[in-house]
């Protein structure tokens, strides 16, 4: 019997395989985590791809990706677990030249050497399903790289078990496992070899040869980061990358509880050289091994902006959960380490945006990276050496420069029913932007990192500063990051303590302004809606009173956790010898009082008392009756 | 516990098994057929953290993807009969021709198709002598009993399931494994318990004809083309006999026997 006897075709091109899964979807992420999906991976999969390729895809990857893939190829399958995903992918991919084929990849048929490019992004753990039997990570290596024809390539994407991702998560090794991560075989090893050398090796020795190999970021199928291998591996100590990882990691992870900060751990693990081999995945382009002289590998660098693509320094991108905001561009770093910045075309990503009051113009952020370090970088730093004095001259040096960017002009309060106007210093639309994690200082001179976010609001300076300076004072308090100040500190009290440095009185009225500020622009940025809104305004008003730290789900790390209970405990204890204090001085008056009293009961029970109160008896029976005269000659009385 | 626990006297093996006399609660959910999905019956309503008794590991890797735990994978019942029963280790002495199973519904969902094709197909595919063995609701219609008695064949029931707890047969499968051994060869219509029964004593496996539909068959199990579809080798009228042991030790789960002490230690059983 052959295997197509086995199959069963439907009406559409759906092929079924067995062992399809018919109550559960990975596109949808309704039953596991959802699907690859990034649109980093386009740029570098379209130079392997022309309108002759016959390619396969295989495990969850976005309907949107495959889509794009379907119209650059001559034939694409696509080798999916789930039922429901493989009708849904019939519909959306109709007219495009695709065949789906619907089960566990153990059952998929096809001979060998069929397709010029097998991409496996989402890697292979996922190619199977609930009814697969279980097959050793490195078999299946071997049959995706039989199914390449000589000369062809394979794109795979492998998860690094101790990426970290996987070390911050305190959320996956607390709560039961999921649904997706059904009972497998303990003698079977689903998962990729340990280590990027072992990855490596068994690329080998599957007879493949790594042509590109990237690190993603922040995680390995939600890539918003790539960098090429040849970047990271010597290298230590780079600012860009680091800032980069930083804010990867900071979308990437959202609201997820984590064992500590998980930006000030990705730059630490690009300052300390080590982006590599703690990525949370890799990304291998590797070609099948031919008899004959194997094709060339394409272009080791990016060339110039018209000619090839390339294969780039890194590829990044931002607002993966709302893509209507995203930004691909590609950066190169030269041999001094200065790092360049272009614009990548995926979709609309390089067309000028606008909602509401905000506006995104791509353009602008071609160019060089501003050299230096991140203000806000450098702000930590002072905070967690307690350095009062450089706090100061930071903030000193910010306002200045902020301050310079503002003109007087008539300013009218748009959150305001009064629409009469007033002299006020106003800053430009894209400074408004300029908040402390967007900001490049190299110790002279302060430049936007991202400079193409605008804003048609005027917006007057205090109410900017004030809001630069409480989003710094939520980042500091809420990732329970150590600062000079007291631990019952709140975002506004903070804010209130910063500005004064510069001789600004925060005012309540200020701090409220600054969050409606914040709701046009983050609210505008998130695509919330009116509640949204509202709710956003409404955290903002009443978080930036309180305490941080106390609250439940403050911080988000263990770590910070730790050490906030550690400084809470000292704070208690010091309290505490407060109260013991007070407590004995209250004693030693009242032991004093208890003196004196009896001194007064003393004297009070004595016979020279009792004379003398008998002498004086007359005059205060003369002064009781006439007190009501007394009291009417004395003026003001009643 | 649930009722179906008790189905085709399963209860009573396993509490023979165990040691026990009379079978009490057992504390969870014991699978009562071969199942392609997570090891019940559709529409079983379930009490959250009860224990689910399965055959095999395939029903408890289903089960988890559709969001259920607390699975313990134990084998089925017929292993525990087999253990319990050496002298029925061997076929019996006059061990010949076939014993076909045709698809059985229950008293709530009933079978759809022509009884009158299964008997043309048992004839192109058996030589010797064909026993039918019939479930117990079909077994009382004369009808279709008739159609296969006409056909010449020998027509039997292992009795009665049992439902509610009430009137199971004890020995039913005690009595299936007994005449099961006076065969060489179990055919049915459907790849089902009966065949992997059979299959699992060495009887050599069958599966051909019309599958019949059954009524209200649930869409989430996909049918006898999802069946087809995942064991394609097993759908065949002679199924060689390596693989058809590859597979009843997988789906019956033999790997996975517990000892007395432990089926006691899970089913919340104490000796008397």
């Amino acid at each position: 019997m052959t295997a197509s006897e086995t199959q069963e075709t439907l009406s559409s091109r759906i092929t079924l395989l067995g062992g399809e899964m018919l109550n559960w979807s990975d596109l949808t992420g309704s039953s596991g985590q959802g699907p690859f999906a990034s649109p980093l991976v386009v740029p570098i999969l379209s130079q392997l791809l022309n309108k002759s390729t016959t390619a396969l895809i295989v495990g969850p990857t976005a309907p949107w990706l495959l889509e794009r893939l379907s119209d650059q190829v001559g034939s694409l399958d696509i080798v999916v677990r789930s039922w429901p995903d493989a009708h849904a992918l019939n519909l959306r991919l109709n007219g495009k030249p695709v065949r789906i084929f619907c089960g566990g990849f153990e059952k998929f048929a096809e001979p060998a050497g069929s397709y010029d490019v097998v991409l496996a992004m989402d890697g292979i753990p996922r190619v199977f399903s609930a009814d697969s039997e279980d097959l050793p990570w490195l078999d299946t290596l071997h049959r995706l790289r039989d199914l390449v024809k000589p000369g062809g390539r394979l794109v795979l994407g492998v998860t690094n078990g101790l990426g970290l991702d996987a070390m911050l998560d305190a959320d996956s090794s607390v709560k039961p496992p999921t649904d997706d991560i059904w009972a497998t075989n303990s003698q079977i090893e689903l998962e990729a070899p340990a280590g990027l050398d072992a990855v490596r090796a068994a690329l080998a020795s599957a007879g493949l040869s790594t042509d590109q190999h990237y690190a993603v970021y922040p995680q390995a199928t939600k890539t918003s980061l790539m960098v090429h291998e040849r970047v990271l591996s010597g290298h230590t100590g780079d600012e860009v990358l680091a800032i980069l990882a930083s804010s990867a990691f900071a979308q990437g992870l959202g609201a997820r509880p984590v064992l500590t900060d998980p930006r000030r751990m990705a730059r630490e693990m690009m300052r300390h050289g080590t982006g590599l081999s703690l990525a949370p995945g890799w990304l291998f382009v590797t070609s099948a091994e031919s008899p004959d002289a194997r094709p060339p590998a394409g272009p080791d660098r990016g060339t110039d902006e018209d000619g090839d693509f390339g294969y780039p320094d890194a590829l990044i991108t931002d607002n993966l959960e709302h893509p209507y905001w995203a930004i691909v561009s590609k950066l190169s770093r030269d041999a001094d380490g200065h790092w360049q910045r272009s614009l990548v075309k995926v979709g609309r990503s390089t067309s000028s945006r606008a909602s509401g009051h905000l506006q995104r113009e791509p353009s602008k952020l071609a160019g060089s990276v501003p050299e230096g370090t991140l203000l806000e970088e450098q702000f930590l730093t002072a905070c967690r050496h307690d350095d009062l004095n450089a706090l100061r001259r930071l903030v000193r040096s910010y306002a200045q420069w902020l301050h310079d960017t503002a003109e007087l002009k008539p300013w009218t309060d748009p959150w305001s029913a009064n629409s009469s106007a007033d002299e006020q210093l106003v800053i430009p639309g894209g400074a408004v932007f300029a908040t402390f994690e967007n900001v490049m200082y190299d110790g002279k001179r302060m430049a936007v990192l991202d400079g193409s976010w605008n804003t048609t609001l005027q917006v007057p300076y205090e109410i900017a500063l004030t809001r630069a300076l409480r989003r710094f004072g939520y980042r500091v308090l809420a990732g329970g990051l150590r600062h000079p100040w007291p631990s019952g500190m709140s975002p506004n009290r903070l804010t209130v303590t910063l500005a004064s440095m510069v001789g600004v009185t925060v005012t309540p009225h200020l701090l409220e302004r600054s969050a409606r500020l914040e709701v046009e622009l983050e609210g505008q940025q998130r695509n919330n809606t009116e509640a949204g809104d509202q709710q956003l305004y409404f955290e903002l008003q009443t978080m930036g009173e309180q305490p941080m730290g106390t609250e439940p789900g403050q911080p988000r790390g263990y770590r910070e956790a730790l050490a906030t209970v550690g400084r809470l405990s000292t704070e208690l204890a010091e309290a505490q010898s407060q109260i013991e204090w007070l407590d004995m001085t209250v004693q030693l008056r009242e032991d004093q009082l208890r003196k004196e009293r009896r001194q007064a009961a003393d004297i009070k029970n004595s016979v020279s008392f009792a004379i003398g109160r008998g002498v004086t008896a007359p005059f205060r029976f003369l002064f009781r009756a006439f007190r009501p005269i007394f009291r009417a000659m004395t003026p003001g009385a009643k | 516990m649930h009722h179906a626990n008790h189905f085709y006297g399963h209860a009573h093996i396993m509490a023979d098994y165990a040691g026990l006399e009379y079978p009490p609660r057992i504390w969870g959910y014991l699978q009562h057929g071969w199942n392609i999905l997570d090891g019940f019956a559709h529409g079983t309503e379930f009490v959250d953290g009860m224990p689910l008794f399965v055959w095999s590991d395939g029903v408890r890797r289903r089960g988890w993807s559709m969001g259920r735990r607390n699975y313990y994978v134990i084998g089925s019942p017929w292993s525990y009969l087999l253990k319990l029963h050496p002298e029925l280790a061997t076929p019996a002495p006059d061990a010949a021709g076939t014993i076909h199973y045709p698809f059985h519904g229950w008293e709530g969902q009933h079978v759809l198709g022509d009884h009158g094709r299964i008997v043309r197909s048992i004839n192109e595919h058996e030589e010797g002598p064909v026993t039918v063995c019939l479930y117990w609701n079909e077994y009382r219609n004369a009808d279709i009993r008739h159609v296969y008695e006409n056909a010449g064949f020998r027509v039997i029931t292992h009795g009665y399931r049992g439902l509610y707890w009430r009137k199971t047969d004890e020995n039913f499968l005690l009595k299936q494994l007994t005449e099961v051994r006076r065969h060489k060869r179990v055919a049915s219509n459907r790849l089902s318990s009966a065949v992997l029964y059979g299959a699992s004593v060495g009887l050599q496996p069958g599966v051909y004809g019309d599958p019949m539909l059954l009524q209200n068959e649930h869409p989430a199990f996909g049918g006898v083309a999802r069946i087809k579809r995942m064991w394609p080798e097993m759908n065949l009228p002679f199924v060689p006999m390596d693989v058809a042991k590859a597979f009843t030790d997988t789906e019956l789960g033999n790997d996975y026997l517990a000892s007395p002490e432990e089926i006691r230690e899970l089913f919340r059983w104490k000796l008397n």
